[in-house]
């Protein structure tokens, strides 16, 4: 992904068939935080982190209930999530009023994606700069969805967005057949496990930088946050990271020379020399 | 104007306004170089008026700036220059360097290794103005040395490299490296690939070492994060075991809280991505 005289507007076709401004409103997504939507055979989660605010401001929301039984956790452009989750709660407040209903969550994600289509094929518009993570329950049963600037949705067993999220998507992987039979503290143990895998070593989860929304069969969607959420955080506390974590700075220095070597390359740094230089036979090739 | 499907969109004028041929095109300044007295006075004392000069490190961006702040630069490190490029009036600059926002170019040189300085460059030094940084910066510190070592370490948006594999896979932020022909041995990180190219002050630095056969080696790290996290100043870590730097290294017990305040001031200011 590079400049190129085909990515100015989103209405403009690269001779490849590709359409450059999409792609890169996709980048805005993986510039938000971590997200991490689960699902059980009775409840489905959204556990997200926080970013740490000013001192001066209030947080900023990660978690948006949208209605009775569905959430929505945002990753990319605050704004534009503003903007969405507004949309969502009215069509969700028409279904109501019109229907005497609860929307079910495939109609819900499909209005965002057809509303999302429109900026992808007008001239002087732009697609929005966030993905959400849906969970919802309905006469279906629980769902997460995934929507993306690019107007898909995709009906998900379980989903990691935002900045860091393979290292999550990874976890998740691992443990999928556990999800269907948890219990809801274990499946939330499974998403703070996967968030925790997304931070460096030295920074924790604590209540004040995680977020966690819960929606199930006699559940209303809640959010978790601050003093509520700690409850769950003694669920996995003092268990060691899975292996996937990023390795502590204070590593030893062999610990830190391991990532960086790849074949044909590499062998330790020649000594500096006190007397006449010693040349090495140099690695040009890749 | 109306498009296609009836809705009016505005429509971008195209004449030109005479007055603006008479606008002056704007001239591109020059870099300028400060030296402390002390340096100024030892440098009278030279006969080449140069400082000798044995380990050169130079950081250039925030997330190579945030790595050598942290684990390099300790107490025992004093500001012996400071180089302006490219600054404008709008452009706050704080005293203890601890601001994000801080466009500042310092030099510094160990207490302990006086032959050993690090360049700190938070500024946005155009490509213009490369060549005149590279030439002030080297008109006092003398790379005659047999023994001169150099280090450059800058950063770059994964968005800029080309690969055949989607950057997704290659996990960032990731390392790669370039060096001049008289380095010896290998750089601890892969050689960048071609297509990719570094351009800008690293590319100029790195290009005036070939030339002057300089012993210089060039640490690029692409990341996918705007500002710099844990993760992106981190991988330069292994570094601290590579030529030059692992000369320059001393007990630094306040690494990881210099690290962790950095981080949190960049972070404090990426609000506009939750």
């Amino acid at each position: 992904m590079f400049r190129n005289q085909y990515d100015n507007d989103v209405t403009v076709w690269s001779p490849q068939g590709r359409i450059h401004q999409i792609e890169y409103a996709m980048e805005a997504v993986k510039q938000g935080s971590a997200t991490i939507g689960l699902k059980s055979k009775t409840h489905a989660i959204l556990v997200a982190l926080k970013r740490a605010p000013s001192e001066l401001s209030a947080y900023q929301k990660k978690i948006l209930p949208i209605d009775d039984h569905v959430g929505a956790a945002i990753a990319g452009l605050t704004a534009d999530a503003r903007l969405l989750s507004n949309f969502m709660r009215s069509e969700c407040m028409n279904s109501r009023y019109a229907y005497d209903q609860a929307l079910p969550i495939s109609r819900l994600v499909s209005a965002i994606g057809n509303k999302s289509q429109i900026l992808t094929q007008r001239y002087g518009r732009r697609p929005f700069g966030v993905g959400l993570l849906i969970a919802g329950y309905d006469s279906q049963g629980p769902h997460i969805y995934q929507t993306c600037p690019s107007a898909n949705y995709y009906d998900c067993k379980a989903m990691a967005i935002g900045a860091r999220s393979q290292s999550a998507r990874t976890y998740v992987e691992k443990h999928l057949d556990k999800f269907l039979d948890c219990s809801l503290e274990e499946l939330v143990a499974h998403g703070l496990r996967a968030l925790r895998d997304t931070l460096p070593s030295e920074i924790n989860l604590t209540n004040k930088n995680c977020s966690l929304g819960v929606v199930g069969k006699d559940m209303d969607f809640t959010i978790y946050d601050d003093e509520k959420v700690e409850q769950y955080l003694a669920l996995i506390e003092g268990e060691e990271r899975s292996s996937r974590a990023p390795p502590p700075a204070d590593g030893g220095p062999e610990g830190e020379q391991e990532p960086m070597q790849q074949e044909g390359e590499g062998g330790p740094e020649q000594p500096r020399p006190d007397g006449p230089e010693v040349q090495q036979p140099e690695a040009m090739d890749q | 104007m109306a498009s296609f499907f009836g809705e009016i969109i505005q429509s971008r004028s195209r004449a030109v306004d005479e007055d603006e041929d008479e606008l002056d095109c704007p001239t591109i300044s020059t870099t300028n170089i400060r030296w402390s007295p002390v340096v100024r006075a030892e440098v009278l004392k030279k006969p080449d008026g140069k400082l000798p000069c044995q380990s050169l490190i130079i950081a250039i961006g925030p997330a190579a700036s945030a790595f050598a702040q942290s684990y390099i630069l300790t107490e025992n490190y004093y500001v012996v220059g400071a180089l302006f490029s490219g600054l404008e009036d709008t452009d706050i600059n704080t005293f203890d360097q601890l601001s994000p926002t801080d466009k500042t170019c310092y030099i510094y040189r160990c207490r302990q290794i006086p032959d050993a300085f690090l360049c700190l460059c938070k500024t946005d030094v155009s490509p213009e103005q490369s060549y005149s940084f590279t030439e002030q910066l080297f008109s006092c510190i003398s790379s005659d040395s047999p023994h001169f070592y150099m280090s450059i370490l800058c950063s770059c948006m994964t968005s800029e490299y080309k690969s055949d594999v989607p950057v997704s896979d290659m996990n960032p932020p990731f390392l790669r490296s370039l060096k001049t022909n008289k380095f010896p041995g290998t750089p601890l990180g892969p050689y960048l690939e071609q297509p990719n190219l570094v351009s800008g002050l690293p590319a100029q630095l790195l290009t005036y070492a070939q030339m002057k056969d300089l012993k210089t080696v060039l640490y690029i790290c692409y990341t996918d994060s705007v500002y710099p996290d844990y993760a992106s100043i981190r991988i330069f870590h292994p570094l601290l075991q590579s030529t030059p730097i692992r000369d320059l290294i001393q007990e630094n017990p306040r690494a990881e809280e210099a690290l962790k305040k950095i981080v949190e001031l960049y972070s404090v200011q990426n609000v506009m991505y939750l």
